[in-house]
Parts: structure tokens; sequence; C-alpha cells
């Protein structure tokens, strides 16, 4: 079997990982032995083995799993660590009841009549199923029927075509509706897995507020199905894209609960960050992200959604990475006529006309665009503060807003400078409302927008908008000013969402894991909060001139790195290292200058 | 005076790195972390971190104590490979990160040859193999991995993901 003598080494590193119990009693070796054959097939310990070719041998693994949990607390505690992982379906708090089998038999309901995870035990039919059981598996054959059904995406898988298992179980101390986890394989090496879903028990915990009980039951029964059915189509999704559909499916199906109007502060605060940002509560990534499958269903039909879910489903990824969303996208809209770019920057534009055509009555509940800066200055000139400079990552917007006053100009010029790939339009709004949009001058780089300072504007707004898939584009600007401020350093380096000046040109790449670092502590704990946004502007405005002097001279940029570095390692760290580096440097400080300030105190004054 | 008082700030970053002078016996050694994504230098306030170090046995470790020197044999590399599920999103509050796969077993093969080994209670499994191409597999997941002579390689091998909201 080992024919190379050198994989005797081999033993060298399993004697140090071997977890098995060598003395593990019958139910250990049962359950030991069953699970290893699903993947292998070895002896106890961890040697080196010939297994068979073929993968999986045993398709239903339901029976085996639920032995495995009824025997659980008889196992060793060795074992009980080698199969953990097998118990990823939640043991519940309680004796589990037998599934019950929704009423079209798509889904079995996982739950305990015991414990915390118990839902609530009225039962007004006498049937010996809880009322909210029954109603879970209601809410999923609506759901299943609607996703699958009306919208056509495919079943999630299951093995052998057995019911989609839902648990329930107490998840409010954990905070959170609930999780869908991909399973197994369909077949072997296959990309589209099973899956399984748990969900709060009774939702009704005032943590879910004003979305408990039925309200959240169904939101989280719309959005959990539809990842299980994205697990089928291929589970290297993109993680913002599948949180993006699931959340703009749950609109869909359950109109009036309007949740998912929850999430669009976020994005339409942190605008400047890409579409594909990941997933965050606080930039508005993944979930906030909904509303442009929103801007496309629209134009082209809820179908195209789907159409890119199965585009996906067709790719492969060789490393196991997850497939990136936008180029399909973008491949789909093209074959529709359109293209990523083209609609990127008719879904900003829609974000400030707000001509939405579908959900019409709850278009107010879209909140309005956040601007990055406004003016009512003028002329808005380089030095203006806020800088009239925005960078942006691919597909990111920025809204601008110049609003009439006694210096402002009868007609408005905005005069732009633009990297290739962002598109800039103006929209004058008037007092009642009516939004008349300024296309960009390509020839001259201006947008002219007259009559601005009449009684019946209200606002002007500049769209400045990164269409294209290269970060770093700047747009520079000015208004009722001819004189462009000075172009930055090629777009690397950025403000208004892009990465730090000082940084940056310490660092020497926008792509510097350490920038990197420091633009996700911006955006994670900076941005967040308004006395985080005052420094960050400040910051963008004093730092330009000082990173162009670093970046010159290679003695400041390795001092600026030095002093960067605490910084960094606070941000990656514990901020506990960051006090004891600058505590070190303070005394190291102190006694350095010490001496030569006394020294310099005793010196007779000049002229003595 | 400008100068020196860099060189002292300089001294005292160099002593107060966490990867390095935690012990007389940790000189050489490196610690890495798994960050969600990849392994990256340094280390966990808690939680296993993996001690790497050219010509040795990588080790997985949770204290700071000095990981034992197990020489590689000669011709061979080490590896570290870890196995988990990723956690991702969150309605109320982030869940992202990633859930280890305790006990998972994960084949190694190596042309006609193959041999299977446990994780541990973390996720992990180091080994020392023959300096080579190898393909891992997990559940439906297979992974290439290139063992260099001396070197350490990393591993990651994500088996799903966990969708939380």
């Amino acid at each position: 079997m080992i024919r190379n003598p050198r994989w005797i080494f081999f033993f060298f590193a399993l004697l140090s990982l071997t977890p098995c119990d060598a003395s593990a009693a019958g139910l250990d070796d049962y359950y030991l032995g069953r699970f290893d054959s699903q993947y292998v097939s070895h002896e106890r310990t961890a040697l080196a083995i010939a297994a068979p070719e073929d993968g999986l041998k045993e398709r239903c693994l339901t029976p085996l799993h639920r032995g495995l949990r009824r025997d659980w607390s008889k196992l060793s505690s060795d074992t009980q660590k080698i199969l953990a992982k097998h118990l990823a379906k939640p043991a519940l708090s309680g004796q589990e009841a037998a599934p019950f089998i929704s009423a079209e038999g798509h889904f079995a309901i996982h739950y305990t009549a015991s414990g915390n995870d118990a839902p609530p035990p009225a039962d007004a039919n006498g049937n010996r199923v809880p009322d909210w059981v029954e109603t879970v598996a209601s809410v999923f054959e609506f759901v299943y029927s609607r996703e699958t059904g009306s919208f056509g995406y495919s079943p999630a898988p299951t093995l052998s075509g057995r019911p989609y298992d839902v648990y329930l179980q107490d998840l409010a101390g954990r905070s959170e509706y609930g999780y869908s986890e991909s399973d197994t394989p369909v077949t072997p090496d296959s990309n589209s897995y099973t899956s399984f879903i748990v969900i709060d028990n009774d939702f009704a915990n005032h943590l879910y507020a004003p979305y408990t009980g039925l309200k959240g039951l169904q939101l989280s029964a719309a959005h959990e199905y539809h990842h299980a059915i994205q697990y089928g189509y291929n589970y290297l999704f993109d993680i913002w894209y599948a949180e993006a559909t699931s959340t703009w499916i749950e609109d869909e199906l359950y109109d009036s609960i309007n949740q998912i109007y929850n999430y669009l502060p976020a994005y339409l605060r942190n605008s400047t960050l890409s579409l594909d940002t990941p997933v965050s509560l606080s930039t508005g990534g993944g979930y906030g992200r909904w509303i442009f499958n929103r801007h496309l269903a629209e134009r082209y039909g809820a179908g195209i959604i789907k159409v890119v879910w199965e585009r996906l489903k067709t790719l492969s990824s060789p490393d196991g990475a997850d497939i990136p969303m936008l180029p399909i996208i973008d491949d789909v809209l093209r074959s529709n006529g359109s293209s990523l770019g083209s609609d990127f920057l008719s879904f900003t534009k829609k974000l400030y006309v707000r001509d939405w055509t579908s959900h019409t009555d709850e278009i107010a509940n879209i909140h309005t665009v956040l601007p990055v800066a406004d003016y009512s200055s003028y002329p808005v000139m380089a030095a203006a503060f806020p800088t009239p400079s925005v960078t942006l990552p691919h597909n990111a917007f920025a809204y601008v807003t110049f609003t009439p006053s006694a210096t402002a100009p009868q007609d408005l010029v905005l005069t732009l400078g633009t990297n290739n790939g962002t598109t800039a339009v103006a929209f004058k709004k008037d007092t009642g409302g009516m939004i008349t949009e300024y296309p960009l001058n390509p020839g001259a780089g201006t947008i002219t927008i007259s009559g601005f300072n009449t009684p019946g504007t209200a606002e002007v707004a500049l769209l400045i908008s990164n269409t294209g898939i290269s970060d770093g584009r700047t747009t520079n600007f000015t208004a009722d000013s001819p004189a462009l401020p000075p172009p930055s350093n090629g777009g690397s380096s950025s403000s208004g969402g892009g990465g730090c000046f000082i940084a940056t040109a310490a660092y020497g790449s926008y792509l510097h894991h350490k920038v990197l670092i420091l633009r996700e502590f911006r955006d994670r704990h900076l941005l967040t909060n308004a006395p985080g946004r005052i420094l960050v502007a400040l910051y963008y405005h004093l730092s330009p001139p000082l990173a162009d002097v670093i970046a010159r001279h290679d003695l400041l940029r390795s001092g600026c790195r030095i002093l960067l570095t605490p910084v960094v390692i606070a941000a990656e760290y514990h901020s506990l290292t960051v006090l004891l580096l600058l505590t070190v440097f303070c005394v190291l400080t102190g006694m350095f200058l010490a001496p030569r300030l006394k020294s310099s105190c005793r010196q007779p004054p000049l002229g003595k | 005076m400008v100068k020196q008082t860099v060189a002292l700030f300089l001294m005292a970053v160099v002593l107060l790195r966490p990867s390095c002078g935690e012990g007389s016996g940790m000189q050489s050694w490196k610690k890495y972390f798994f960050d969600g994504q990849e392994f990256r230098e340094g280390a966990l306030s808690s939680g296993p971190s993996v001690y790497q170090r050219d010509g040795y046995l990588p080790m997985i470790q949770t204290g700071n104590e000095a990981p034992r020197e197990d020489k590689l044999p000669p011709g061979t590399g080490g590896a570290v490979v870890f196995c988990h599920i990723q956690s991702a999103g969150g309605k109320l509050q982030n869940h992202g990160g990633y859930i280890p796969l305790a006990g998972a077993a994960v084949e190694i093969r190596n042309g006609d040859r193959m041999m299977a080994l446990r994780a541990d209670a973390n996720g992990y499994f180091v080994i020392a193999l023959p300096a080579g191409e190898y393909e891992l597999r997990l559940q439906g997941v297979r992974r290439k991995m290139r063992v260099e002579t001396g070197k350490t390689t990393f591993v990651t091998v994500r088996t799903g993901k966990r969708m939380v909201d």
C-alpha cells in the first residue's frame, strides 16, 4: 500500500493529531464507523490508508443524524469532538417530536415540545401538533409556491427528494432571525448543495419588534428559502448578491411588511462604496443593495434576477473561491441590450428622481439620497470645504448638492474633470418637486444649469457615478469657477469613500493590506457615527497636501509607516496594544527630550 | 533630534511586535491566524494560532508557550490545513466569520496514493509530506496543495456557508 519509504514520515505528523479514543465503547465505535464510511474507508486511527474512488456511499443520512443526536450524551468526549460537525443541524433543547410534514409535503418542520426551543404550545385543533408549527409549515408552503411557482426558481434540492428540513430553535439570544446552511453536495464534486434552515421558534422576543410573530416568520421564510434555492444553484455564490436577492424577494412575497426599506439609509450613507461591497449592516453592504434588484426587475421583469442565478449555476471556480456576481450581471444585461454600467447609471439617477414603477405606494419608504457634500457659498473653488473632489470605487456613486444663496450665480456652471468610467449628470429640483436633468457637455466638461438663483429653485444635485469596473476614479469639480482643483495622484488615493491619503502615500499602494485595514477601520468605526465622519472629513480636507509631500520622499514615507504602525496594529489587533506602544513612545521621548530641555533651561538668555 | 526620536520609536515598535519576542524559544517562529478569508501573520486574543518556522513541523497552539521543535524529515515540507464553514450576514448583528469543522475527515491524494486525516477540535491538522503536488478532498470540495521542502504550506478548505439573517 505504501511503496515509497518516505511516506513513513506521515506517521510523524499523524501521531500528533489522532483525537480518536482507541478505547471508545460500542456506541462510539458504531457512530465513528458509520460517519467515517461516508467519505473514506479506513482504520480507526488516522494512518495513511487507501480509499475507494467513489465518494458518498450512503445517500440518506437523516436516520443516522437523528440517532447521533439521540445518543450524543452517551458518547465519550473525544468521540463528540470528532463527530461534532455532524451535529451542525441543531440539537434542540428537548426530545425532538416527530417532524411535522407540510400539507404539500415539501417541508419537514423539526421542533421540540420542551425547553427554550419549544414553540408556543397552543393546539386549538387538538391534533397534538402546536398551531405555530402548522403555521410555519403553511408559510413555507406559500413561500415555496411563490418562489418556485410564480418566480420560477428551481426548488432547493434535498437528498432523495425528501422534504426540506426546517428547524425551530430559540435564536433570539444569538440575535438571529434565522439562518440557512449548506449541507452536502447533491452529487459528488457538484457545486449544487442541499441545505437546511433554522428559524426562531416563535419570533416573540422584543428583539424582533415590530416584526414579531407572523411577520418575522414570513420575512424569514421568504429570505431563508431563497438562500436554500441559491445553495442549490451554486453554493459558490457571491455573498453580497445572495443577501441582496433574498432581501429583495421578501417584499415581492410579503409586500406589506416593508422591513427591507430599513436597510436603505445605510446604503445611501455609503453610496461611495461599491455595489458589491461586503455584507454589513453599517454600510448597507448586501442587505441595502436589494434596491438594485428592484431597478432591474422594473426594467426587465423580475425574471432577470432568476436569469442571473441561472447563469451562475453554469459556472465553476477552480480554486473554490466565490464567483463574483457583477460580471455575471453585466453579461446578462448585455444579452438584454444593456450593460451593468448603463443600468447602474440609470439606477443611480432613479434614486434621486424616484420614478419607480413598481410598489408605487411604497416610494415614500425609499430614503432620499444622502449627498456627500452640500454647497451654498459661491464660487466653489478648489480650496472649498468639503474638498470639491470625489473618488469612487467601481459601481459606486455620490451626490453633491448646491443650494441657492445670496452669493449664488444666476446660472450655475459646474466644471468637471473626470476619469474614464465616471459619468456626471445634474438635476435641478424646483420648490414644487419638479426635477429637470442637465447632461454633461463632454467637450467643455461643464454642466450649465440655467435659472439657478431664482425663487423657484430648491437645489441642484450633481450625480457622479462610477459606472466602470475600475476603482479609484476621481472627479474634481468647481461651481461658478472655471479653474479645476489640481488633479489627484492618478486616482490611487482618494477621499469620500476611497482610501487614506497619507497611508496610501506611506505604504505606496492603495491596495496595500495595511491601507485596507485602515480603510476598514474608517468604514466600520468612523463613518458610522457623526464625530467619526467629522474627523474623516477634516482628515480628507487637510491630508492631501501632506500626502503629496510624503509620497515624494522615501524618508518621510518610512517615518510615516512607523508612525502609522500603532494605528494599524490597534485597528488590526487590539486597542490595548496601541496604548502600550504609545506609552512606550511617550516614555522614551520624554527620557530623550527631558535632559535637553533641562540643559536648555539652564542656558543664560541670549545677549546677557 | 527628530531622527533619534524616530529611531527610538522604531526600536520600541520592533521590540513589541506581537509576532516575535514572546519567549526565548520562539525567536524564529512566526504566528499566524485565520481571519475568515486567509491566514495572516499575527495572533488573535483567543483561539488557536499556527506557529510556522522553516524546516520545522508547524504547530497549532492556543497558548503562548514555546512550540515543540520537531524538525521536518529530509525532503519534506509542512502543511497546515484548516477546515471550516464560512459564516456571513446578520440582520441584527454581524455574524461574519467561520465555523471550524471539528473532526473533518480529509483525503490527501498524490497520484495513486491516498491517505486520510482528521482535523482536530479546532478544524486544523498539520502534516509533513514529501515535496510535490497534492489534492485535498473534503466532502465535495477539492483543493490543490503544493508542498516545498523545508517550507510550510497553508491551505484552507471551506466546505460550505451559513447565511445568518
